[in-house]
């Protein structure tokens, strides 16, 4: 009887170890995407841009903002715009973009033909950044708008910012919304 | 009589003093107005030295230079980063230069001037505000193939620009023309020459990334400014050939001010253990350092990549265009002095299969050379060059033209690479004379010389004879530009030893190729001598 406890207890690092393996063992490891990107800009310092894009895609397919950015910029570099628009896309809605890379997003968007696209983007931008667009943002934003036959989406901005501004150039902006004829329903 | 003697003398001094006179020294320093603290001088710094150019760099934010008295001025780059210029009188500054017939070359962000209008249109350039803050709906209608997208292209998004177009087409050359919606009459041109300057809208000229570092030309850099300063046929001092051949000159450099001793004590193991001395180049500025190898951190760089990604970085500045001597510059970390040994190792077996002249520790005062040599154009397609210390090399670029062998003086010899005629002049010949001719290509009347691993001076030559000092490291391997199937025999006379006699004959180009021992003593005599009735 006496030897129980003895068994027990010698038993015990066994019981720890085991569950320690359950708990931390069973866990994907899985380097941060700090350190992940760090190789993907060695590479890309190395002029093997291919693969600093391939690697920095790798880290980025959970959907980390951080590595997207690398990402997005890393085909920046190695002038992957296709890349780059669907991975700035990518960002964007994570939600964690910043204004600019909003922007980023809807200019490669509309460069590329995507204009309902660019136009979601910017309506986002705007809601997201309410205090911070500007008169160029408004600028591109009614281009979009009105190219995609949606002037109404933009109209709202446009007024608010002519009233925090007074400028001219927003005024002119809004007219040009105002004479745009409302699209056909269907 | 003695009156008609002194007038004739007066005469013949008027007379002599004219030549000089008629001789107009070329224009080589480049004014470039920059944001203090911004990478555009260190961008538009390569691409002039490549033309010949010395920059003198000012801070846009201060006062410009005094235009006046001087002489030396080729041409102004304006590159602003953020608009903001100093001097509240930038645009009658401008407006000056255009007057003096300097041309004013414009790029980045537009100067924050009152009279922006009057300032574009003293260049030639029709500005008009435009508030459309994109461009999806821009369409390239008109571009330079040779010059636009040279290290990457715009892909179809083009950066915001304002609406600049030429005042009078005729007199202005379009490099990149946009039209907006398919209107012709909805057109800018961001990237312009006139005839009184030039203008590259912001991001044109160069792609930035948005954290900033690597850069990429959107334009050829040296065409843009050859176009823009007016750069013609001139000879440009060159700092990466001799004789030739390209210069290999590797070095040691501390990675920071403080491993300047760790960097010194390095080369000293290399050269004493290693059998391979490099000398330390610490001179501010001569070395870019990247930001990883400042934190002492190539390590890590080293292990993963190897140093073929330095190396091969140097082998691109041979393609296309010669741009850099094989110079690469080890940096040195206190910390990590080990790995210089590996490094080293890698450059020279990089090196040895690679035609090259080894130049170290003479790339320094071939670098002053550039600084100091004045360049006289004389009549028609030549120039006297003055004051070159020891640069030795002239460079032509994109010409059809050839030496004029007899109007040329002090001249060793020529031969092309990539796009370039590089000119290999006499060292003992401190003012050399360099004539180029428009008419079809002919055996030189006397041996010239195409390519050589040794120094070659004090060159004298006749059809039948050439005889010269040689400076011999190691084996020399040289090649001769003759009359085709011309026989010659080769004597070369070391300082110490017998004298050594080889025969070869030209082949159907004239060119006469060999390679010679190692000589004992450093320098030797060796002669080219011409001789007939075949044979060996």
């Amino acid at each position: 009887m006496s030897g129980m406890p003895l068994r027990f207890l010698s038993g015990l690092p066994l019981i720890v170890m085991a569950a320690a393996l359950l708990v931390l063992g069973l866990q994907r490891v899985q380097p941060r995407a700090v350190a992940a990107v760090s190789l993907a800009d060695l590479l890309a310092v190395d002029g093997r841009l291919d693969d600093a894009v391939a690697w920095a895609d790798l880290r980025a397919r959970d959907g980390d903002a951080f590595a997207l950015r690398r990402l997005a910029d890393l085909a920046d570099l190695d002038g992957d715009t296709a890349k780059r628009a669907t991975t700035l896309q990518r960002l964007v809605r994570t939600g964690k973009a910043t204004l600019a890379e909003h922007v980023e997003a809807a200019r490669a968007m509309a460069a590329a033909g995507a204009l309902k696209d660019a136009l979601t983007i910017l309506y986002n931008a705007d809601i997201r950044f309410t205090n911070e667009v500007s008169e160029d943002f408004l600028s591109f934003y009614v281009a979009v708008a009105i190219d995609c036959g949606r002037a109404d989406v933009a109209k709202p901005l446009a007024r608010r910012i002519w009233k925090r501004t007074g400028s001219e150039r927003a005024l002119r902006l809004m007219e040009r919304l105002r004479e745009v004829r409302p699209a056909a329903p269907g | 009589m003695r009156v008609f003697a002194f007038l004739f003398i007066l005469i013949a001094a008027l007379g002599s003093s004219t030549v000089p006179a008629r001789a107009e020294e070329e224009r080589r320093t480049v004014l470039l107005i920059a944001d203090a603290g911004a990478d555009t001088a260190a961008l538009a710094t390569p691409p002039l030295t490549q033309l010949g150019m010395l920059v003198e760099t000012h801070d846009a934010g201060g006062s410009l230079p005094e235009l006046g008295g001087r002489d030396d001025v080729r041409g102004i780059v304006v590159w602003l980063t953020t608009g903001q210029v100093g001097d509240p009188f930038f645009a009658d500054w401008v407006r000056d230069a255009v007057r003096r017939d300097v041309p004013v070359v414009m790029m980045g962000a537009l100067p924050e001037v009152e009279d922006r209008f009057g300032l574009f249109l003293s260049l030639g350039l029709l500005y008009s505000y435009d508030d459309r803050a994109y461009s999806y709906d821009m369409r390239v209608v008109d571009w330079d193939e040779a010059l636009i997208g040279f290290e990457r292209r715009f892909d179809r998004l083009f950066p915001d620009a304002p609406v600049m177009r030429p005042l009078d087409a005729a007199q202005a050359r379009s490099l990149l023309v946009l039209e907006r919606r398919g209107n012709a009459a909805d057109r800018t041109h961001p990237v312009i020459v006139t005839r009184k300057g030039a203008y590259a809208a912001e991001s044109y000229a160069v792609w930035t990334p948005p954290g900033g570092g690597a850069h990429r030309w959107m334009i050829d850099p040296v065409a843009w400014f050859r176009a823009a300063l007016r750069i013609g046929t001139m000879p440009v001092p060159d700092i990466t050939t001799l004789n030739g051949r390209r210069i290999f000159a590797p070095a040691i450099a501390p990675a920071r001010p403080a491993d300047a001793e760790a960097a010194a004590s390095a080369a000293f193991a290399l050269g004493r253990t290693h059998a391979m001395p490099l000398p330390v180049r610490t001179a501010p500025g001569t070395v870019q350092v990247p930001p990883a190898a400042q934190d002492c951190h190539d390590r890590l760089r080293a292990r993963l990549l190897g140093y073929g990604g330095p190396l091969g970085a140097l082998d691109e500045t041979e393609a296309a265009r010669r741009t850099d001597a094989f110079a690469p510059s080890l940096l040195t970390c206190a910390a990590e002095r080990d790995l210089l040994v590996p490094a080293a190792a890698a450059v020279f077996d990089a090196a040895a299969p690679l035609p090259l002249t080894d130049r170290r520790g003479d790339l320094d005062a071939i670098e002053a050379g550039f600084r100091t040599v004045r360049i006289d154009r004389l009549a028609g397609f030549a120039w006297r060059i003055r004051e070159r210390g020891a640069l030795q090399t002239l460079r032509f670029d994109d010409t059809g033209m050839h030496v004029d062998w007899k109007a040329s003086q002090g001249v060793l010899g020529a031969a092309r690479a990539f796009d370039g005629l590089y000119i290999a002049l006499d060292p003992d010949d401190p003012e050399a004379v360099v004539a180029l001719t428009q008419a079809p290509w002919a055996p030189p009347p006397f041996p010239v010389l195409v390519e050589s691993r040794w120094s070659v001076f004090g060159l004298m030559r006749t059809g039948e004879r050439a005889s010269m000092t040689v400076e011999a490291e190691g084996g020399g391997a040289m090649a001769w530009q003759t009359e085709p199937g011309s026989h010659w025999e080769i004597r070369l006379a070391p300082k110490a030893g017998g004298l050594l006699r080889y025969r070869i004959t030209a082949d159907g180009d004239g060119v006469i190729a060999f390679g010679l021992p190692e000589v004992s003593g450093g320098r030797a005599l060796l002669e080219l001598i011409r001789y007939y009735g075949g044979g060996s």
